[in-house]
């Protein structure tokens, strides 16, 4: 059965649709991260074009991280006053971020940003995830527990600024978690993704946030920044699908909490094992892509209805 | 669509033939009459492509040509090019007056129909059609790069088949009627689309009609499509409650299981 999506104008096979959402809804009930990262070189590939595909999958993040969110608000594992703080750098990251797409549309250079942004994001996450499970691994061989120190001292309690975070437990400069809420609202803007998993580990190890309150409050950040990435993109550039979104948004309401019971009863450091391979295996991919010769060197842009 | 249901379509076909066949004066004193199984091709929630029934009569022995163009646009083809080892669209350029959409349906070869090099303001083969159009700027580029972009254009409409290149049979019945099912990719670009169609003697086009085709995006489709373009801060607003709204929802959910 096939759905016509109207902004990216062309038909896709619904049960895929719904199959890539929930795909993306397992990961994030398995890893907390949106998903979003494979979801859209995978909405490429289908042929969707990248910048449709991109601020769509905007639209997606906004469902995703409101279910999130919402429990771990119910937890009180969000730090308000750190979230707030975040979602100042990535609310004007965003919005520079949809500007600078607007410009690389203008030149027909997004697909090629977007294209180059997924094999640098891929290849980083996938090597943090190989690393990550690789410890975990020798942690439970040898026996020995995780470090325990609330955090270390460095470069961000000497900045100006400084603010009082008390469910963080830290009293540092804003400066530093504006910063990285920019970073990631352009990261967000251009690449349509949450930034989950830049954001997570940002937090752990440069802020030194205790790991009860990051998923939360990278959460909030996510969800506010993916709510103006949506009307920016919607407004601006007119290329949230929101059929293709509710598709997607529904098959990742599926596969959440799939995901979740996996995630409980599964040797976690085997599983992100084979899915930090995985992304290795799209990185090099659509690297691969990049450096071989192209089957087409000509492709169709824009085309203007003349008067 | 076949013309085998009771569709308005069919219905056209027979008032059509009845007074062509009927009315023998009025057929003799137009020598061509043509119309669609239906004006509209209509791109629903559904559409996988479509098909058109383009049928009519001559008034006599000839060969019948009918050409297809979409609306005329001025299209952009994006160049690859090496940069740094990487592939790149670095190259650009923009074309006036290419058809979104060109096929052609014919009752012989077209090479059989038409004298060599064609017929002067008759353009009817895609490279005849093509003639008139002009490379924007096109001062800036040197001649041999242009025909690359021209040549690179025609093959990247071929991919989205967008250019079909296979010329679609023409059925005669008889002397007088004719019909040809044109069908359209999934992929059509809407637009004001024109259906004209020629009879062809001894190389000569003796006589032309053309309909009016319209694509256009139709019920849900074009309702969001609209939305999204006329009034799109409203539109951008539905998405994110929608959004919001749904994934508020599973949370609820997933937490009852």
């Amino acid at each position: 059965m096939d759905v016509y999506l109207p902004i990216a104008e062309l038909s896709l096979n619904v049960f895929l649709l719904l199959g890539l959402g929930a795909v993306a809804g397992v990961l994030a009930g398995m890893f907390g991260v949106g998903g979003g990262f494979l979801l859209t070189p995978l909405l490429i590939f289908a042929g969707v074009p990248p910048a449709v595909a991109v601020a769509s999958q905007a639209n997606q993040v906004i469902a995703t991280s409101v279910t999130g969110l919402l429990n771990h608000w119910q937890r009180g594992n969000v730090d308000v006053r750190m979230g707030l703080v975040l979602l100042v750098g990535g609310l004007v990251g965003s919005t520079a971020g949809v500007q600078l797409f607007a410009v690389l549309k203008r030149f027909g250079q997004v697909d090629f940003v977007i294209h180059i942004g997924y094999v640098l994001l891929l290849f980083s996450i996938g090597t943090m995830m190989v690393v990550e499970a690789w410890r975990a691994w020798r942690r439970r061989r040898a026996n020995v527990p995780a470090r325990r120190k609330l955090h270390q001292h460095f470069l961000v309690h000497r900045l100006p600024l400084k603010l009082r975070f008390y469910k963080s437990k830290l009293y540092i400069s804003a400066l530093l978690p504006a910063g990285m809420g920019f970073a990631v609202g352009v990261l967000s803007a251009i690449l349509g993704i949450g930034g989950g998993f830049v954001l997570v580990p940002a937090m752990i190890y440069l802020l030194g946030m205790p790991t009860v309150v990051v998923i939360g409050t990278s959460l909030f950040q996510i969800l506010f920044v993916a709510i103006n990435v949506t009307f920016l993109q919607a407004a601006q550039n007119q290329t949230v699908d929101i059929v293709l979104a509710l598709v997607l948004i529904l098959g990742g309401a599926i596969g959440a909490p799939i995901g979740s019971r996996v995630a409980a009863n599964l040797p976690g450091f085997q599983l992100r094992g084979l899915l930090a391979l995985l992304v290795l295996g799209m990185a090099l991919e659509l690297m691969f892509e990049l450096v071989a010769p192209p089957a087409a060197i000509h492709t169709l842009g824009e085309m203007v209805r003349v008067p | 669509m076949t013309c085998l249901r009771l569709s308005p379509g069919f219905i056209r076909v027979v008032v059509v033939l009845l007074l062509a066949l009927g009315a023998p004066a009025a057929a003799l004193a137009q020598p061509l009459l043509v119309d669609l199984s239906r004006p509209r091709v209509s791109i629903t929630s559904a559409f996988r492509g479509a098909d058109v029934l383009v049928f009519g009569t001559i008034d006599g022995p000839g060969d019948v040509v009918i050409t297809v163009s979409g609306t005329p646009t001025r299209q952009t083809v994006l160049r690859k090019e090496r940069v740094f080892g990487l592939w790149v669209n670095a190259g650009r350029q923009a074309f006036d007056d290419v058809p979104a959409y060109y096929a052609i349906a014919a009752t012989r070869p077209l090479e059989e129909i038409l004298p060599p090099g064609g017929v002067p303001g008759t353009p009817v083969t895609l490279e005849e059609r093509l003639e008139s159009v002009r490379a924007v700027d096109a001062q800036r580029r040197r001649p041999l790069d242009l025909t690359d972009f021209r040549q690179g254009l025609v093959a990247a409409k071929r991919r989205e088949g967008l250019f079909p290149d296979t010329v679609n049979p023409i059925t005669v019945v008889g002397t007088r009627l004719f019909r040809a099912e044109l069908r359209f990719p999934s992929r059509l670009p809407v637009g004001d689309y024109e259906v004209r169609a020629y009879i062809f003697r001894d190389g000569q086009a003796v006589a032309a009609v053309s309909r009016p085709l319209v694509v256009s995006k139709a019920g849900f489709s074009a309702r969001v499509s609209e939305a999204a373009h006329e009034i799109a801060p409203v539109y951008g607003a539905g998405a994110i409650a929608l959004a919001l709204a749904i994934g508020w929802l599973a949370g609820v959910v997933a937490r009852r299981i």
